[in-house]
């Protein structure tokens, strides 16, 4: 029965070979992605002297792979989207997605960003209790959001109650 | 029939494989995702991620010990085979005999065909009423499609009917709409051989959604004590298809499933025992199908009907023996929304079991062909003494059958919810388990010792075994991270079957010594089960489960047995195990499961660790590549004999690789 095999690991050989493997960001963060553009319509973000963008800004390896650059098309109350990957020090963001390959640092980046009203958001465990903003949570199976108001509205950032509602906890 | 099984396993890989090259493959359409940002908040926050279990909300409100293996418990043991899925359940005793099969217990009974023991595939009964159990070699599925396992220990007759004793075990598969795209994977390993999948799920219209499958297994032989192989392995192909509709008929909230399978085995056997005539070498040819359609029909805003039914077969050809079965099974049940606190179902239904055996030199079954019939009704009323917080639930199973006559098999349960985290219950039932056709029809020679035989003859008047069930549980969602779990039972047993020596006679020159099966037996057992589910961190999960029975049989004043008191040595008192699901990065998965079993008295099975370990790595969406090691700890071990008496097969060490891609 030899032949039996031999024909199914080559089909499956087959298979992968013709895989389409391009193009696949993980769900979980298509579904963020997706949350970050809705969060943006429950945010009054403070006006921005030097531009009336909304700068979206990735710190640390971007996950969403091309996805988010579809939003550099879109805008929000007026105010276009700009998605900036490449981030430093002297970049103007509106809004700050701190990616999990900055977990050791994010207690430093928290600060950095402390007096610029930046919205932060990340997925990084405690990101809202230790100062971040909106912090994404998928162990439970969907992706729930935890949010930190009081941070928020120190930095002059109004979340809409509507939002606040949704959230699974709110600091 | 003049084809042989064998030629027909490979005319059917062959139709298999050409089915998998010539359809599946050409009509896969990469479907672009959906437009993430088009979506709504409420909608985005709903997608299933990671489809972590969700067992504690589903299973946390009945009044009755239930466990639930998810979808995700199944991926992340690595488990390759329904029965090595329900190890993990706490309260459920699982050993493997040989290759191919399993004897599967609940508190307690754990023999090769445990009649106590209800197994339902999506509301197809898949319990054999020959020898009375479930040939676990045939029940599969894409392991990837099952939705939940359901599994109630105790007694479930109430709704579930007859031999629903010490428990109940719903193998639920996935709806068409949750099984979209294709799905192929393949194992590669040094036990299981070879196991490949290819499922495709697709949709006509917004209502209408269907997928279908094909399987093929290749498993290895286990081991006898020296090392040797137990030349038992076997090979089996299996296909089938599911279709949803949704608004059927046009009205809303109207579903009709139509699904079915077919399958298609060979299995070696070699089984050497102490007692002369009983071993045997051969092949089971195995082969099967079925069809089913489900009707769920909201009569009106108070009212829901469901009607059921299916037709079952399935075909076993031994030196032993074969037998070729036909089932047919219609369910009616209606939900009745009495009130806010009230509700009442009703149902009835009717089944009709057609079979035709043959005899081997070990079992005469006689008469060769026999027809049943089995009627039931059944009643079923939950009331609410306080909203939210207290409930009862009182009802009964009515059945006439052909073997008992009337069987009544009632219950009443209470369940109290003080908070929304935590509920109390405590159920008092009675359950019965109908004789099996061996029972009324079967002469088994169990030993011929030159001049004496001892022969097992069947009694036409057997009645039927009772329960009598005490319990009491508590479970609590402790917090967000935090779930947990106890039951614990009394279960108080009548009219146990015990087989007793009656008067000798001689056959030609050999002198019979018949033993008889008079319900003279009666015993208790009773034990606990616990279970615990803890998110340790975001992206580590523990779960945990430990059981401990404790049964006693007694006899009759005035009767003996020696095959009856001995049947306590079955099954482990203690069983234990823990898994660890880890998510090291978001694509690199690291799961290890332990199971522990206590000694089995009879054939002297020393306890047991059974160890394994899996390292998943997901570098897009579509792709997943494993690797599984299974019984890691020991070279290999024996779980239980086939009967006592037999060479012991042990479970060898394995390791397997496999692929699987979702598009």
């Amino acid at each position: 029965m030899n032949w039996k095999k031999a024909v199914y690991i080559t089909t499956f050989l087959f298979v992968i070979i013709t895989a389409r493997t391009a193009n696949a960001v993980p769900l979980e963060y298509k579904v963020k992605a997706g949350l970050i553009y809705n969060i943006l319509k429950f945010v009054e973000l403070p006006e921005n002297k030097e531009t009336s963008n909304i700068n979206i800004c990735v710190i640390g390896n971007n996950p969403f792979g091309d996805l988010l650059d579809k939003l550099n098309n879109k805008s929000i109350k007026g105010r276009k989207i700009v998605i900036i990957e490449k981030y430093d020090r002297t970049t103007k963001c509106s809004v700050a997605y701190i990616s999990s390959s900055e977990e050791k640092k994010v207690g430093g980046i928290i600060n950095e960003l402390k007096a610029s009203s930046v919205l932060t958001i990340s997925d990084i465990d405690n990101f809202a209790k230790v100062g971040g903003m909106v912090e994404f949570d998928d162990a439970s199976g969907n992706v729930v959001m935890y949010f930190n108001n009081s941070e928020a509205k120190r930095q002059g950032i109004a979340i809409s109650s509507k939002l606040l509602q949704i959230a699974r906890r709110v600091y | 029939m003049v084809i042989t099984c064998q030629s027909l396993v490979g005319a059917f890989m062959r139709k298999l494989f050409i089915f998998v090259i010539l359809f599946i493959f050409p009509i896969v359409s990469f479907a672009d995702d959906e437009d993430i940002f088009d979506m709504p908040l409420d909608k985005l926050l709903n997608i299933e991620v990671t489809s972590v279990s969700k067992k504690a909300e589903k299973a946390s409100e009945a009044a009755a010990s239930i466990y639930v293996v998810t979808s995700e418990d199944i991926r992340r043991t690595g488990v390759t085979s329904i029965p090595e899925a329900l190890r993990m359940v706490p309260g459920l005793s699982v050993a493997q005999l040989n290759s191919h099969k399993w004897a599967v217990g609940a508190r307690g009974f754990n023999e090769e065909y445990t009649n106590k023991l209800l197994v339902l595939i999506d509301g197809r009964t898949v319990f054999n009423p020959l020898f009375s159990g479930v040939n676990w070699d045939v029940q599969d599925v894409v392991l990837e499609d099952i939705d939940r396992i359901e599994v109630i220990k105790g007694p479930g007759a109430s709704l579930w009917g007859a031999n629903a004793v010490n428990g109940v075990i719903n193998i639920i598969t996935k709806k068409a709409q949750d099984t979209k795209g294709l799905y192929v994977s393949t194992s590669v390993g040094t036990y299981d051989k070879i196991i490949t999948e290819a499922r495709y799920g697709g949709n006509v219209g917004d209502n209408v959604h269907y997928r279908f499958y094909t399987k093929y297994l290749d498993r290895g032989s286990t081991q006898r004590t020296s090392g040797e192989s137990s030349l038992d392995e076997w090979d089996m192909g299996r296909s089938g298809f599911r279709v949803d509709v949704d608004n059927f008929l046009n009205r809303e909230n109207n579903n009709f499933t139509v699904q079915g399978d077919v399958y298609l085995g060979l299995e070696s056997s070699n089984v050497e025992s102490t007692i002369p005539m009983a071993s045997n070498i051969g092949d089971d040819e195995i082969f099967g199908g079925n069809i089913l359609t489900r009707w769920k029909h909201p009569a009106s805003e108070k009212v829901d009907i469901t009607v059921q039914s299916y037709y079952d077969r399935n075909e076993r050809h031994s030196t032993i023996g074969g037998e070729i079965r036909n089932t047919f099974d219609i369910e009616v049940q209606s939900v009745v929304k009495m009130s806010e606190q009230n509700t009442f179902i009703v149902g009835g239904g009717y089944r009709f079991i057609e079979d035709t055996v043959s005899n081997g030199t070990l079992l005469t079954i006689l008469p060769l062909s026999r027809e049943d019939h089995l009627y039931s009704l059944f009643f079923q009323d939950t009331y609410e003494l306080i909203p939210d917080t207290l409930s009862i639930t009182a009802g009964t199973k009515l059945e006439l059958n052909d073997y008992t006559g009337v069987e009544y098999q009632p219950n009443v349960r209470m369940a109290w919810t003080p908070s929304k985290r935590s509920t109390f219950w405590g159920a008092i039932s009675r359950a019965v388990q109908v004789p099996s056709r061996v029972d009324e029809d079967g002469t088994f020679a169990a030993a011929n010792l030159g001049a004496t035989e001892l022969r097992v003859v069947p009694n036409k008047d057997v009645d039927s075994e009772k329960l009598y069930a005490y319990e009491l549980g508590y479970k609590s969602q402790v917090n967000d991270d935090l779930y947990f779990d106890i039951s614990t039972f009394y279960h108080d047993y009548e009219d146990l079957r015990a087989g007793e020596v009656v008067s000798s006679f001689f056959d030609g020159g050999t002198l019979i010594i018949p033993t008889k099966n008079y319900n003279t037996g009666y015993g208790e057992s009773y034990g606990f089960e616990v279970s615990a589910d803890w998110d340790v961190k975001k992206n580590w999960r523990l779960e945990a489960g430990y059981s401990f029975v404790e049964t006693h049989f007694h006899i009759d004043r005035g009767h003996t047995s020696s095959t009856f008191e001995v049947k306590e040595g079955d099954t482990a008192k203690n069983r234990f195990n823990i898994r660890s699901y880890w998510n090291i990065t978001p694509k690199i998965e690291l799961d290890n499961s332990l199971y522990f079993v206590g000694n089995v008295t009879n054939n002297g099975i020393e306890p047991y660790v059974r160890f394994d370990t899996r390292l998943g790595w997901k570098p897009t969406k579509n792709i997943e590549a494993s690797i599984v090691g299974q019984n890691l700890f020991d070279n290999k071990h024996p779980e239980k004999a086939v009967f006592i008496g037999a060479t012991v097969n042990e479970i060898p060490r394995s390791v397997y690789g496999k692929l699987t891609f979702r598009f």
